[in-house]
């Protein structure tokens, strides 16, 4: 199978080189409601719409500026090409991918069952994000580490 | 599915990165295929096989797991 709709390679470094950051401020908005003065945009609807678990959001767009970076990025991350493309990395993806669904439903369910009122608010901002974060820590994990860990990679 | 490819490497005396490029794949498949870690497609093993003058029957054969 070979690899359609993959961004160019030199997406990819420039994906993690925002990544990284972008999680960082993101968890650093989240848990600190930390705003960039100033940062806001006239509001589309009414305020009351905008009172969401007890938390006023108001108009202010950090959050947004954080969930955006980090989505554009982690996309960037995961789907662009390797440097070298063949079949046994495509396949890997493709199991990646599996495995990252399977295994974001899995703590979604446990989350759902365990988890209720405000702090779930938390559990649905970042499951927006996992199913790419657990793909591209498989991903490049499978491909890179792994062998490593285990000894098998042969250097003749 | 076992194979020779260790065996055949050695005896034109080759490394897994000189045949990976012959074939056009990464080191890292050729190592993976080598430790039965990754099944070929019919394509790679087809071109694996004739880089070393050989069918493919004569470097890849079938176990019995293989039939499950």
């Amino acid at each position: 199978m070979k690899p359609r709709f993959l961004l160019p390679h030199s997406f990819k470094k420039v994906g993690w080189i925002v990544l990284i950051p972008s999680i960082a401020f993101g968890i650093f908005v989240q848990h600190f409601e930390y705003t960039i003065s100033g940062f806001e945009l006239t509001p589309f609807f009414s305020e009351s719409s905008l009172m969401v678990a007890g938390e006023s959001l108001k108009n202010n767009l950090t959050n947004e500026l954080a969930g955006v970076l980090v989505l554009i990025s982690a996309c960037l991350v995961a789907f662009s090409k390797e440097k070298a493309e063949d079949e046994r990395v495509s396949q890997v993806r493709l199991e990646s991918l599996q495995w990252s669904v399977y295994l974001n439903y899995a703590l979604l369910l446990i989350a759902i069952l365990f988890i209720y009122n405000e702090a779930f608010f938390y559990v649905m901002i970042y499951n927006m994000f996992t199913i790419l974060i657990f793909f591209i820590i498989r991903f490049n994990f499978v491909l890179n580490i792994k062998d490593r860990i285990f000894h098998k990679a042969e250097t003749a | 599915m076992k194979n020779r490819i260790r065996i055949e490497r050695a005896v034109v005396d080759i490394t897994q990165e000189t045949l990976a490029r012959k074939v056009n794949v990464s080191r890292q498949t050729i190592n993976a295929i080598e430790a039965g870690k990754y099944v070929p497609s019919t394509v790679l093993a087809l071109k694996i096989a004739n880089t070393f003058g050989k069918t493919v029957e004569e470097i890849f054969s079938l176990e019995d797991a293989d039939w499950k």
